[in-house]
């Protein structure tokens, strides 16, 4: 029979196990720089005035840039974490001024971010810690140059997610990052909760993220980020960036994005304008609090179309410029539900004739649509979708439902 | 590894209980063989030679003698009435009742025994204690170790001139508390008694909550010195037979010096001596012990301690109280389960709280991520020393406290509420969060209503600790593992220690983890074996008499 080994040897092993093997990860909660939100910028010496360590390390990485490679350069958000005010003036005595920065930006060039990343830990005396990265705000010239050139190390990074919201900034998206926000501490905290309102506002574009995003690059699909502009102290989102085949491919407007919405099926809530009846001039608003779009894709005669259904539910929220009464009845309840829908056929109209005419991005994935549902014919386009898309017919329907047309006191 | 690791965790109990297991035969032979020994000589070889006489005066000079002549030893001659016999009575003063012994066996002997026979009949050994001695019980001995037990259990010893015998007669006197309140364990709705250092009134609290013919007492000496009565209790046609025939075997097969509290006799005959979690309960109420026995299980009670000891015990037992059984099945089943979330809580909560900070801040919410950083931020120690400082603080202060006698007691809570709660935080020693931790991790070790179960959630605490520092959450899921390999390891006199959590059993679980309606009113829980499973009929189900 084996003998048994003794308790204590057994007790030595597994204290030696512990302390042998474990604590490699381990470090205090307080040790770790939480990026918050990184922004990538595309780098040329001539527009930026590099100073400091920024100067010198681009010397030292022009030697290790890859030739022909974009260069880039890459800013991380961290917060300061100072002891809490509370504490600090009840235990020092000390005083914490409001005006102290919240947050340290630390920018860095290269064309691999893995090393700009490491470069990065030189600087500062917290490790870098990326579980908590809510935002990527990206410049529209990192876009013009290719998102598959830059995506590779944020996917491939074992504490990033794919849960990470992107973010285009048109210019330097630095910038975005140095915004004092209001609000919350943090410019990526700020920008992250901005899409939290698409359901009182279907100008903003529903939220994409860094997993959303990768499945339509590796698709070929065309998709749209959401822009960012900033001033001082605010971010606001503005239209969005159109996505085809890795690149941009240009900017949709804010009623872009709300037909885009519209046609993706994403719309949350907004409101939707229409002439009041019988007159020139007044006009009546909605607001919509649900909305349901079909798209189907029709093969007659060996032609595809499209044959798109809105289907929205509403209040009637306001009516401004209406000289008599003010009391609604059945009849005028239909007639404006007939205006409504008008406004929005003509508006997604508008859209789609944009996007197949002006910038040739199939931004409302439709090709996914024949992909799914008829994918024979698909066999046979898919190579020249590119130039079936302008000149698909797109019919929009619209149904417009009031439900409720306010209290009226 | 598995197997070292059960070899090692059995080591204390397990494997004495294997080898007795197989030499079952052997040994119960030799604990009967014990037995009878016992009943011959009580105090073993010491009073052998000593043997009772015809002389009256010998008999009492030579039992003095055997116990040293002490001064509270009472002897007392008289002739009785009327005949030219002698008597003696010896008693020992402070335990045994004077107004017995001089009402109802000398003032009947010396006086009133010209009433009951003739003057001239003789006085036969028989008539005295058929007619004359009027006291409670008598009993005739002959053996000088059996009058010892006797006269120090608080007995009289009659003695007759002529006679090689005399009689045990008893007066024992119970002094001590009055039937107070449970103090470890008070209930909201439960009763307010609790027992008592005599067991006779512990007796008496659990007879009269429990009017069956079927309840056992089944009685024992124990203890080489102490030679105290050790009372097994069990109702015969629910308990498990065999769980009280190894309960009755333990006890006997005991040969110790002497216990003075149900604790210590409950870690004498407990499975597994090196077990940290409680392999018996102790209880001070008498509603609990009546519940228990009407579970099937075995109350033991001990002279001079106030507890009774309730075996077999599973770990879900002992997170049940009194007042579990006062309450709609609704209500009674959220306070069950807060206890569940205390003693989980209790264990595991600053392990829990070290791995995450410390290693997988990914875990918690942004906001919630910078707030504990921000409240950690320039803290000299680590966040497992910080733990561990302060889990000592707070182990010292509950033994500082439990320690101080009353009076002092408060300035402890003042003196250690402010050192740990605020001046260590301003001081910048302790983060404010781990006091919160710890305040909490506190207050689940006080929802357990067992108190052995809470120390033992102590005890695996700072280990947890330190493997959360090493291992982070994979330590400590690894940790429990290991626990809860050991946990189903253990065993209470023969039923496992996790039961009925393990093997399934849907009935037992519901009563256990819920106290479900249905099964709680009408059957009983099957893992402790009883024989009568069912509590009452299906037709009355508890739910009054509406409908």
């Amino acid at each position: 029979m084996k003998k048994a080994i003794p308790p204590i040897l057994l007790l030595i092993m597994i204290i030696d196990l512990l302390t042998l093997t474990g604590c490699w990860d381990r470090k205090d909660i307080e040790n770790r720089g939480y990026v918050l939100g990184i922004a990538v910028d595309s780098y040329s010496p001539k527009d930026t005035k590099a100073k400091g360590h920024e100067a010198k390390k681009e010397e030292f990485e022009e030697t290790e840039t890859a030739i022909g490679q974009p260069i880039y350069e890459m800013t991380v958000q961290i917060p300061i974490i100072k002891r809490s005010p509370s504490l600090a003036a009840s235990g020092a005595g000390g005083s914490s001024g409001g005006n102290e920065p919240k947050t340290w930006q630390i920018s860095q060039v290269g064309n691999a971010f893995i090393s700009m990343e490491r470069e990065m830990e030189s600087r500062t005396s917290l490790t870098l810690y990326y579980e908590h990265l809510q935002v990527l705000v990206l410049s529209d010239k990192v876009l013009k140059d290719g998102l598959h050139n830059m995506v590779d190390f944020f996917l491939r990074h074992r504490e990033m997610r794919t849960s990470v919201s992107l973010f285009v900034a048109e210019g330097s998206a630095k910038k975005i990052l140095e915004v004092v926000p209001q609000e919350e501490d943090h410019a990526a905290t700020y920008l992250f909760e901005l899409p939290i309102n698409a359901d009182k506002n279907s100008r903003i574009a529903y939220k994409h993220n860094l997993g959303e995003a990768m499945n339509c690059l590796r698709s070929g699909d065309a998709f749209i980020l959401p822009r960012v502009e900033a001033s001082k102290d605010e971010i606001k989102i503005t239209g969005g960036a159109l996505i085809k085949d890795g690149k941009m491919a240009g900017w949709a407007d804010e009623l872009d994005i709300e037909v885009i919405n519209v046609m993706a099926d994403k719309y949350q809530g907004g409101t939707v304008i229409g002439r009041l009846p019988g007159s020139d001039e007044g006009i009546i608003i909605m607001e919509v609090t649900s909305s349901k779009t079909k798209v189907t894709p029709v093969i007659k005669d060996g032609e595809l179309s499209f044959d798109v259904h809105v289907k929205m539910k509403g209040k009637y929220a306001e009516q401004v410029g209406v000289t008599s009464g003010g009391l609604v009845d059945i009849e005028y309840i239909k007639e404006c539900e007939k205006e409504f829908a008008k406004t929005i056929e003509t508006r997604c109209k508008k859209t789609i004739e944009k996007m197949q005419k002006e910038c040739n991005v199939d931004v409302f994935q439709l090709n996914r649509k024949v992909r799914t549902q008829k994918p024979a014919y698909w066999e046979e386009v898919k190579d020249e979708w590119d130039e079936i898309f302008p000149n698909l017919d797109i019919n929009v329907k619209a149904d417009v439902t009031i439900q409720m047309i306010g209290v009226m006191k | 590894m598995l197997n070292i690791l059960r070899k090692w965790l059995s080591k204390g109990g397990r494997g004495e209980k294997q080898n007795t297991e197989g030499e079952e035969n052997k040994d119960n032979q030799q604990s009967q063989k014990n037995q009878t020994q016992n009943n011959q000589t009580i105090y073993g070889q010491k009073y052998q030679n000593i043997k009772l006489t015809r002389n009256l005066q010998d008999n009492i000079t030579n039992i003095k003698n055997a116990m040293n002549n002490n001064f509270d030893i009472k002897a007392k001659e008289f002739r009785l009435r009327g005949q030219e016999i002698y008597a003696g009575v010896i008693y020992i003063e402070n335990i045994a009742n004077e107004d017995t012994v001089l009402q109802h066996i000398v003032n009947p002997l010396m006086i009133e025994s010209s009433l009951i026979i003739d003057r001239d009949d003789p006085i036969l050994f028989k008539t005295i204690i058929e007619s004359m001695v009027t006291a409670e019980y008598v009993k005739v001995v002959e053996s000088i170790d059996e009058i010892i037990l006797a006269l120090m259990s608080g007995d009289t010893f009659l003695c007759i001139q002529g006679y090689e015998k005399g009689f045990i007669i008893s007066t024992r006197k119970y002094v001590g508390r009055q039937v107070g309140e449970p103090i470890l364990e008070p209930s909201v709705q439960g009763s307010q008694e609790g027992f008592t250092e005599t067991i006779r009134d512990n007796v008496g609290l659990i007879r009269r909550r429990l009017r069956d013919p079927n309840l056992v007492f089944s009685v024992h000496q124990l203890g080489r010195r102490t030679k105290l009565e050790v009372v097994v209790i069990y109702i015969k046609d629910i308990a498990d037979q065999n769980i009280v025939n190894d309960v009755i075997k333990r006890i006997n097969a005991l040969d110790i010096e002497g216990v003075q509290s149900a604790a210590q006799l409950g870690l004498h005959i407990t499975d597994s001596p090196n077990s940290i979690f409680p392999l018996f309960q102790l209880t001070e109420r008498p509603d609990r012990t009546v519940r228990g026995l009407m579970e099937g299980r075995v109350a033991i009670l001990i002279e001079g301690g106030a507890r009774a000891l309730l075996v077999p015990v599973t770990l879900p037992l002992m997170v049940q109280s009194v007042d579990d059984y006062c309450e709609n099945w609704i209500i009674a089943s959220i306070l069950r389960l807060s206890r569940y979330v205390g003693l989980f809580v209790s264990a595991f909560l600053p392990a829990i709280y070290i791995a995450v900070t410390s290693h997988h801040p990914g875990m918690l919410p942004n906001v919630l991520v910078l707030t504990i950083a921000g409240s950690r931020a320039g803290m000299p120690f680590p966040a497992i020393m910080e733990a561990i400082l302060m889990e000592v603080t707070i182990a010292m202060l509950q033994e500082a406290s439990i320690r101080l006698p009353r009076v002092v007691g408060q300035t402890v809570s003042i003196v250690g509420g402010l050192v740990i709660g605020q001046a260590a935080v301003q001081a910048g020693i302790v983060g404010p969060i781990m006091v919160i931790i710890t305040a909490l991790t506190a207050i689940g070790s006080f929802t357990i209503p067992d108190y052995s179960l809470s120390l033992a959630t102590r005890a695996i605490r700072i280990p947890f600790m330190i493997l959360a520092s090493t291992l982070g959450i994979f330590g400590v899921s690894m940790g429990m593992l290991l626990l809860l390999i050991y946990i189903a390891d253990l065993k209470s006199f023969g039923v496992r220690y996790i039961r009925p959590l393990s093997p399934y059993r849907s009935s037992d679980l519901r009563q256990i983890l819920v106290s479900s309606k249905k099964s709680s009113m009408i059957e009983r829980p099957i893992f402790l074996n009883p024989q009568d499973k069912q509590k009452q009929s299906e037709a009355k189900k508890g739910d009054g008499y509406g409908k």
